[in-house]
């Protein structure tokens, strides 16, 4: 063969090669939607739906006014946040085949009965509401609550009894029937005396002291205290009902592990994998109507840069992000538009012990802990732990909170020479050499802003013994169990939609009062918090408790941790709720 | 030979005893607290009190320890503490396959690559060849496996270009080396040409195959090998992390056959093989490779063992449901203990049986142990 001919064949090959590897490469296998919509189902002919919620049931609301200022709780995106009620309940006819969107979590539920998991969208929450539904519904739109399962809500004037009407027509899978005595039945569960019962609802539902029963659709809940946003209760755990022939079929403990046909939510277990995922899928009999994302597949990505990254890979949908770096960068990148931010108020919080079960630490000294708060400038500790991505604030509020006002929730400005004012004052009084014990956690962020915190708090006299070797399980064991601590890094995550359960530790009385702190002024304040029942009532008593904070200092404020929750353009018809929940019940994917 | 695997398995016992019981000791001296984990930031110190007292983890580590012991002997390995209701039994099953799979995909990955080029690199010590392999190795073994996790990661999963086009560049050059050497074949005379234009053309079409085909890598997640999604989307999912695994033992497998075959081609009865006239391929791979072996399967037995217990950082790369999360995240980290134990018995009762498989496995390999028994 002539070399030339090898040449022209060589320089053929190259073309042929370059050509044919860089050509279409359409059928490698990956399958793409067809142009044409996926053929729908019909709808069950059998039983008709209860009437699936709609805006009409807002009016039913407990009261539920937004802040004067209108500062909304911080959609990720003001004009798309929360999907508008006509546009989901159009959205499909039946369930589309094949349909399928995966979640990333921030954590693992530790089970999928609502007794044992541990509660916000952080732990299970979002996983369990897309099996149980609630009785209520947190409205991010309109500030308020809003009937679910039930039909309304109403109190008597002191707030002590909550009287509950259920929709009716609403059946479980197996057709038993939602009715009073369910409802009874579904709370009560949280006060049975099993090791497994671990939600912290256990407290408030504690509360309910009588279930006086009307009918089958209406009730009486007499509470122990007055709670103006007893609603809360409804839309949490204890609002997700259980079927009480499941139980009784199969035990309490196959509805932590296989609850199919337990739940009134729009879908139904499919497979319950710790470690690996959590798979439901959509029930044709849903009371709500035709739900139209067949999968949802539930998986749990350590780290908030490992979750992003599924996120843009496309391996992820829905994707939960709790790292104020990775929240700017997505931002950054675009994809906070499609989604929904959540505020934990005082997420980030410098606890201190105000002499809890009798203990004496230097920090008994209101000087002292009026020195730490001076001491602690909130931007330098972000800027050291997040990189300045964080949101720092001294203020039990955030800026964006729904009750923010710069008036009533000034922050604290630092102030170094005050701080070392107060502490030089103690140390002269009472004979204190400075020493004071810092327990946090080794997890690298915080890390970082433990070392800030000592080096601020000694330049203000303080001599910090920091502990930061253990786990975040040591530094709680620390602080609850053997109440040995001076300062701890702590979070109070406090959201606007329900300010009183985790501030209610700062009531002397409180038996989750982990500090010790007593003050009569801020009993008072919170008191006034329980019994406040609209926004306006709401902020006046959080002023209230500012007020009598920055008199106490009970602990330090240093963040506002933001919670970003972002889904993909063609995933719509998400419902963003309370406690950092979703709900997927009229989700669906926009094929166009 | 039934005495003998008869005996190893009496030797099991009282080592499964005493790695149970000094892991019961460790897992106490370790902090993590179970109850911590379940009541969590917002609990309650009266929750600690009545959760330690319900799940009777106010015993001291002697009668747990024992109540496990009782239950295990019955074949219970009892119910996970921070999930009510999950017992050991179902995540071990959950999780035992995965490891088992990546470390099998892995060790096979390991034993295909190395042991041709550990062998060829002998044979052709000190060539191009055996310098190319012998510094690839050493780079390898010295990136850590979790660098190796990432490096695949971001190589096949963010920038899948660099590998396709990089596969499509080698096979070009490949190619038209190929036609190159033929042209030179063809103008000094000698033959062969056919065959080389022929390979070119086969390896051009190899390339462009697979890059046409080039499969998309997850980052993180498993898909088993009995879901309904397919065995390719399993492979598929397995292929990242079993890599990882793969390429520390290639390198450390390769470096040992390499010096192990070479020392075999020096005996004298490859010489006199050599001298017969004997083809190398033959010589390599019936006389030289078989007796080479025994320091590689005593290595790929440890190492397999070893990886095993020792995925936890590729599987916490790649999101794995496997063992090494299991006992790590779910039992160390929080003090389970029923994980931890559970976990541990299988895989010291799978370490002890496989290097006893092992062992009976070297008078397979050498008639002399057969005869000596």
């Amino acid at each position: 063969m002539r070399s030339w001919l090898i040449r022209i064949l060589a320089l053929l090959m190259v073309f042929g090669l370059v050509a044919a590897a860089c050509g279409n490469d359409d059928d490698d296998g990956v399958q793409t939607a067809p142009d044409e919509p996926a053929p729908t189902q019909a709808a069950d002919d059998g039983d008709e739906p209860a009437p699936a919620p709609s805006g009409d049931d807002e009016e039913d609301a407990a009261p539920a006014e937004p802040s004067d200022d209108g500062e909304d709780a911080a959609p990720a995106d003001d004009e798309e946040a929360a999907p508008a009620e006509e546009e989901m309940t159009d959205a499909c006819e039946a369930t589309v085949p094949g349909t399928e969107i995966t979640m990333g979590m921030f954590s693992e539920t530790a089970g999928l009965d609502p007794t044992v998991s541990s509660g916000s969208g952080t732990t299970g929450m979002i996983e369990l509401m897309s099996l149980y539904d609630t009785l209520m519904r947190y409205d991010q739109v309109s500030k308020g609550y809003v009937p679910h399962l039930a039909e309304s809500v109403e109190s008597n004037d002191d707030l002590t009894e909550w009287t509950l009407t259920l929709r009716p027509g609403i059946t479980f899978s197996d057709g038993t029937p939602l009715d009073t005595s369910v409802v009874q039945s579904s709370m009560e569960r949280f006060l049975r005396d099993d090791p497994s019962v671990r939600n912290q609802s256990r407290a408030f539902v504690a509360w309910i002291e009588e279930y006086e029963i009307h009918d089958d659709l209406t009730m009486t809940f007499h509470l122990s205290r007055p709670w103006g946003t007893f609603q809360y209760a409804l839309a949490d755990e204890p609002g997700m009902m259980i079927n009480p022939t499941f139980v009784e079929a199969n035990g309490q403990e196959q509805v932590n592990l296989n609850p199919v046909g337990a739940g009134l939510g729009p879908y139904n277990i499919e497979r319950y994998a710790p470690q690996e995922e959590i798979v439901v899928k959509a029930k044709d009999d849903y009371w709500g109507g035709p739900v139209c994302i067949e999968t949802i597949r539930f998986v749990r990505i350590p780290g908030a840069p490992a979750t992003y990254e599924a996120f843009q890979n496309d391996e992820l949908d829905v994707a939960f992000l709790r790292e104020p770096r990775v929240i700017f960068e997505a931002r950054e990148n675009g994809d906070g538009e499609n989604g929904w931010t959540f505020l934990q108020n005082s997420g980030g919080t410098l606890l201190i012990n105000n002499g809890v079960r009798g203990s004496t630490p230097p920090t008994t000294d209101v000087r002292l802990r009026e020195a730490i708060a001076y001491a602690l400038d909130t931007d330098v500790l972000d800027e050291r732990a997040n990189e300045g991505t964080g949101s720092p604030t001294s203020s039990m509020l955030s800026e964006k909170s729904l009750f923010w006002d710069d008036e009533l929730f000034a922050p604290v400005e630092p102030d170094i020479e005050r701080a070392r004012q107060l502490v030089q004052e103690v140390k002269d009084e009472t004979g204190w050499d400075g020493s004071i014990r810092m327990i946090c956690h080794n997890a690298p962020s915080r890390i970082d802003w433990a070392i800030a915190a000592e080096a601020l708090l000694e330049a203000a006299g303080f001599d910090v013994d920091l502990d930061n070797d253990g786990t975040v399980l040591d530094m709680v064991g620390a602080v609850l169990v053997q109440a040995d601590f001076d300062l701890s890094c702590w979070g109070f995550n406090v959201a606007d939609e329900t300010p009183f359960i985790p501030l209610l530790q700062f009531h002397s009385e409180a038996s989750n009062n982990r500090i010790g702190y007593n003050d009569p002024e801020m009993d008072a304040a919170l008191e006034t918090l329980a019994g406040a029942t609209n926004n306006d009532q709401i902020q006046a008593s959080l002023a209230e408790m500012w007020r009598v904070w920055r008199q106490s200092w009970p602990s330090v404020i240093y963040e506002t941790t933001e919670e970003l929750l972002i889904w993909k353009p063609n995933v719509k018809g998400i419902v963003p709720t309370q406690a950092s929940g979703l709900m997927f019940y009229d989700a669906y994917i926009d094929e166009g | 030979m039934l005495r003998v695997i008869g005996l190893k398995l009496v030797r099991l016992v009282p080592v499964l005893f005493i790695v149970s019981a000094a892991t019961s000791l460790l897992i106490e001296l370790v902090p993590g607290d179970p109850i911590l984990a379940i009541i969590g930031t917002e609990g309650h110190p009266e929750d600690y009190e009545r959760i330690e007292r319900e799940l009777g983890l106010d015993q001291n580590v002697a009668a747990r320890y024992l109540d496990w012991l009782g239950n295990i002997v019955q074949g219970d390995f009892g119910e996970q503490i921070t999930r009510p209701g999950v017992t050991v039994a179902d995540r071990l099953k959950q999780t035992f396959p995965v490891t088992i799979e990546i470390a099998m995909i892995g060790m096979g990955l390991a034993l295909l690559i190395s042991v041709p080029v550990g062998t060829w690199a002998a044979y052709r010590a000190g060539t191009r060849f055996d310098r190319f392999s012998s510094g690839s190795a050493f780079g390898i073994i010295s990136i850590p496996s979790f660098l190796a996790g990432l490096l695949l990661v971001f190589l096949f999963v963010f920038n899948a270009t660099i590998p396709r086009y990089g596969v499509l560049v080698l096979g070009l050059a490949w190619s038209i080396w190929l036609l190159w050497s033929a042209g030179r074949e063809q103008r000094g005379g000698g033959g062969g040409v056919i065959v080389r234009i022929a390979a070119a053309v086969v390896v051009a079409g190899l390339t462009v195959w697979l890059t046409n085909k080039w499969p998309s890598f997850p980052r993180q997640g498993f898909v088993r090998w009995t879901s309904d999604e397919g065995r390719l989307e399993n492979l598929r999912s397995a292929f990242l992390p079993a890599v990882t695994v793969a390429l520390t033992e290639i390198a450390v497998f390769m470096r040992l056959l390499r010096g192990d075959v070479q020392a075999t081609l020096q005996e004298d009865y490859i010489l006199s093989a050599r001298a017969k006239g004997m083809p190398p391929v033959r010589i390599l791979a019936r006389d030289a490779l078989r007796p080479s072996s025994f320091s590689l399967i005593t290595l790929a037995g440890v190492a397999f063992g070893r990886l095993i217990g020792g995925t936890v950082i590729v599987e916490a790369i790649f999101r794995l449901p496997g063992m090494g999360t299991l006992i790590v995240n779910d039992g160390v980290n929080t003090g389970d203990f029923p994980i931890v134990q559970g976990g541990v018995l299988i895989l010291a009762t799978f370490y002890v049986v496989l290097n006893g498989a092992i062992d009976v496995s070297y008078s397979y390999l050498d008639p002399r142990l057969r005869r000596g028994r």
